[in-house]
């Protein structure tokens, strides 16, 4: 999985950014939940047994005869999941660029978005969820752990329909509590926003990136073509002139709903066009997250 | 103007269907797209069936060469309107070219006979040449003057030559009628000498009928002088010249009555300048088609043409009087009924009609009865043949498919 070397320069700027406390091990860069001896004061509280008698306060003692308990903050990591959509209808690509594929659209971004987090010492982890289950590589950190990921990207397949609840055990075992989660996909599952609206409902900041086809956007076809669906195999004659109009408006009705439908959940959904670089759509969802 | 002389050939062009048929694109062909949103695709926006082609400017090349044979077959000839002309004026035989010219003041017009080939009025008109009907004469110089010019028709008021059609002509003319007659004549060119019909009433000139008769002849002239007189009360002016048969013919006499056996040369070439000859005692049997036969259906006068003239031979000898029992009558079978067709009260004016030959067609009338009308088109011009151009034409189409046919295809 190679970045473009264009779009990894513009990737420096980028910053993950989490409304929620991050509750890595280690320091990172997140505000954390964690408290304890550290640089930053955070707040007082009151002595408990079993504190440390040396982060008592004595001069707040001296005015106050109380034994106070001075905190500070402590920085922690992050923890990105990518949720990968890899199911069959990912396989779509433009006439004008037959070989890049949604999925592989899908997986440039999610290898940026590693790229994003291990330079700012966060720690990642990904999921590919096709029609026969789950792919999983496990969030950590480190340069190593990123080649390792990227790795294992790369053998990511996709097929299949979306699975059914069964399947998604990985998925409520690894992701924790006020992790970020990126799910990326083409948005024509309709089980999709609902993932994304239990994750944000238990305390997970999720983040939509939509991948659209131009041959969708834009419906460039004229003449007569036979339309198959990758995923239940049905197929459509259809005159593409004749066609176009309706389509482009059903179509963009059902984006609108979709992100209509995440952003009442508090997921904020972004478009990313096949035809455009990857920061691109990165550097909105990352500037709207924070 | 361009016309089709066989517009049938235009029927090739139904061979347009070959090339279209063969550049018809097949739908089948139609391409599979994935298309994961299809289910935003209306099913009833089913494709069009349109016509689509492939390699279009080649198959227009062919169509276009296609049409050029098509219209090579229906044989196209351009009419132009000529150039303008200077005024004709043609003269009827009939009318002398001094009244011509004083009664037609074109100085500057084209003179000419109305006769074959429409010789001009400074040479002399060719006899032999007058017997052309007049109405075709008119017809054809409308065909082939030049199409602007203004044409004078000089014609004598008493008009022959004419056919049962009014005569139309499509160039703009001038009908002038003066004093005169247009001669009359045979087929053969000659004078009308035929008496006793319609048109030659008029013609006082005796009519010489000349007898010649060998010894057994001789047996024969009372009933020739018999039919003489009957002919004589009928209206007919005959002069009577008889004589042996090696008696010289008369260059004028139109009838001759044979009665020395069979026919000399020298009287078939008389014959073939347009006599008639009546032959008696004739023992050929393919002397021509039967035109009298006796009461019992054998032939008793056969009639051939010989060049100009006719020859009218009779089987047997030109006499009655054989009577029953007589040795010579029983010798030809037959004998009696023949006598009988011989002595009916009506055979001299069968033999008058026969002598006279087919009857002249009424072709004579008032000049100015017969002015010609006008066909309320403009004359039409020579024609000029284009299928040289075509041929050229289909040429340089043929190369350029072929060129275009046979280029290297750039994605091949």
């Amino acid at each position: 999985m190679l970045i473009p070397s264009d779009v990894r320069a513009r990737l420096r700027g980028l910053r993950f950014a989490s409304r929620l406390f991050a509750n890595g091990l280690g320091l990172g860069q997140h505000r954390g939940r964690s408290r304890g001896a550290g640089l930053e004061f955070e707040q007082y509280r009151s002595y408990e047994i079993g504190d440390e008698p040396r982060r008592i306060d004595w001069k707040l003692y001296g005015r106050s005869d109380r034994f106070f308990v001075r905190e500070a903050a402590r920085d922690s990591p992050l923890t990105v999941w990518v949720l990968l959509d890899a199911t069959a209808s990912m396989v779509q690509a433009d006439r004008a660029r037959p070989g890049y594929t949604k999925f592989a659209a899908a997986k440039l971004l999610a290898a940026c978005l590693a790229e994003i987090a291990v330079t700012q010492g966060d720690n990642i982890g990904m999921i590919g969820i096709t029609g026969d289950g789950v792919q999983l590589v496990g969030a950590g950190g480190g340069a190593r752990h990123r080649d390792r990921l990227l790795i294992d990207l790369d053998g990511f397949v996709c097929g299949g329909r979306w699975p059914n609840e069964a399947m998604f055990a990985p998925v409520w075992e690894r992701v924790a509590i006020d992790s970020l989660v990126v799910i990326i996909s083409d948005g024509f599952d309709a089980a999709l926003p609902v993932v994304a609206q239990k994750l944000a409902a238990a305390r997970r900041q999720v983040l939509s990136l939509g991948i659209v086809a131009c041959d969708e956007r834009d419906f460039p076809f004229t003449g007569g073509f036979i339309f198959r669906d990758p995923e239940t195999g049905a197929e459509c004659r259809v005159d593409g002139a004749a066609a176009r109009t309706d389509f482009l408006a059903r179509f963009a009705a059902a984006r609108r709903d979709l992100a209509h439908g995440l952003a009442r959940h508090g997921v904020p959904h972004v478009e990313h066009y096949l035809d455009e670089p990857a920061d691109v759509v990165l550097r909105r969802i990352l500037a709207g997250a924070g | 103007m361009i016309s089709l002389l066989a517009p049938v050939g235009l029927a090739a062009l139904a061979a347009w269907l070959v090339p279209l048929l063969l550049h018809w694109v097949r739908r089948s062909d139609r391409q599979i797209v994935l298309f994961a949103a299809m289910r935003y695709l209306r099913e009833q926006t089913h494709p069009r069936e349109r016509l689509r082609l492939h390699e279009p400017w080649l198959l227009l090349l062919r169509l276009l060469l296609i049409a050029a044979l098509a219209l090579a077959l229906a044989v196209p000839i351009l009419r132009g309107q000529g150039a303008p002309s200077a005024p004709w004026v043609l003269v009827a035989p009939g009318v002398t070219a001094v009244a011509a010219h004083a009664a037609v003041r074109e100085p500057l017009a084209e003179w000419h006979w109305l006769a074959p080939g429409l010789p001009p009025l400074d040479a002399s008109l060719p006899r032999a040449e007058s017997s052309a009907s007049l109405s075709s004469l008119l017809r054809q110089a409308d065909l082939e003057l030049p199409p602007r010019a203004a044409v004078t028709l000089v014609v004598p008021e008493e008009l022959g030559g004419l056919d049962a059609e009014r005569v139309r002509l499509a160039h703009a003319f001038t009908w002038r009628v003066l004093p005169g007659a247009s001669p009359s004549f045979t087929v053969d060119g000659r004078a009308d000498q035929r008496v006793g019909t319609e048109s030659g009433s008029r013609t006082t000139a005796p009519l010489t009928l000349a007898v010649r008769a060998d010894a057994a002849g001789e047996a024969e002239l009372p009933l020739v002088r018999a039919l003489a007189a009957a002919w004589q009360v009928e209206g007919l002016n005959l002069q009577w010249d008889s004589s042996g048969p090696d008696a010289a013919l008369p260059a004028t006499s139109a009838w001759l009555i044979w009665l020395a056996g069979p026919l000399p040369p020298g009287i078939d070439a008389w014959v073939r300048r347009g006599g008639t000859v009546l032959a008696s005692r004739q023992t050929a049997q393919d002397a021509g088609e039967v035109v009298l036969s006796d009461a019992l259906g054998a032939p008793v006068l056969r009639e051939r043409q010989l060049g100009r003239g006719r020859v009218l031979s009779l089987a047997g000898s030109l006499r009655l009087g054989e009577r029953p029992g007589v040795t010579a009558a029983q010798s030809e079978p037959g004998s009696a009924a023949r006598n009988a067709s011989l002595s009916a009260a009506d055979f001299p004016h069968t033999l008058l009609v026969l002598m006279r030959g087919p009857p002249l067609a009424p072709d004579r009338a008032a000049a100015a009865a017969v002015a010609p009308l006008a066909t309320g088109h403009a004359p039409l011009g020579p024609a000029q043949f284009l299928l040289p151009y075509l041929a050229l034409g289909v040429a340089s189409l043929l190369l350029a498919e072929r060129l275009l046919a046979t280029r290297r295809k750039v994605g091949a």
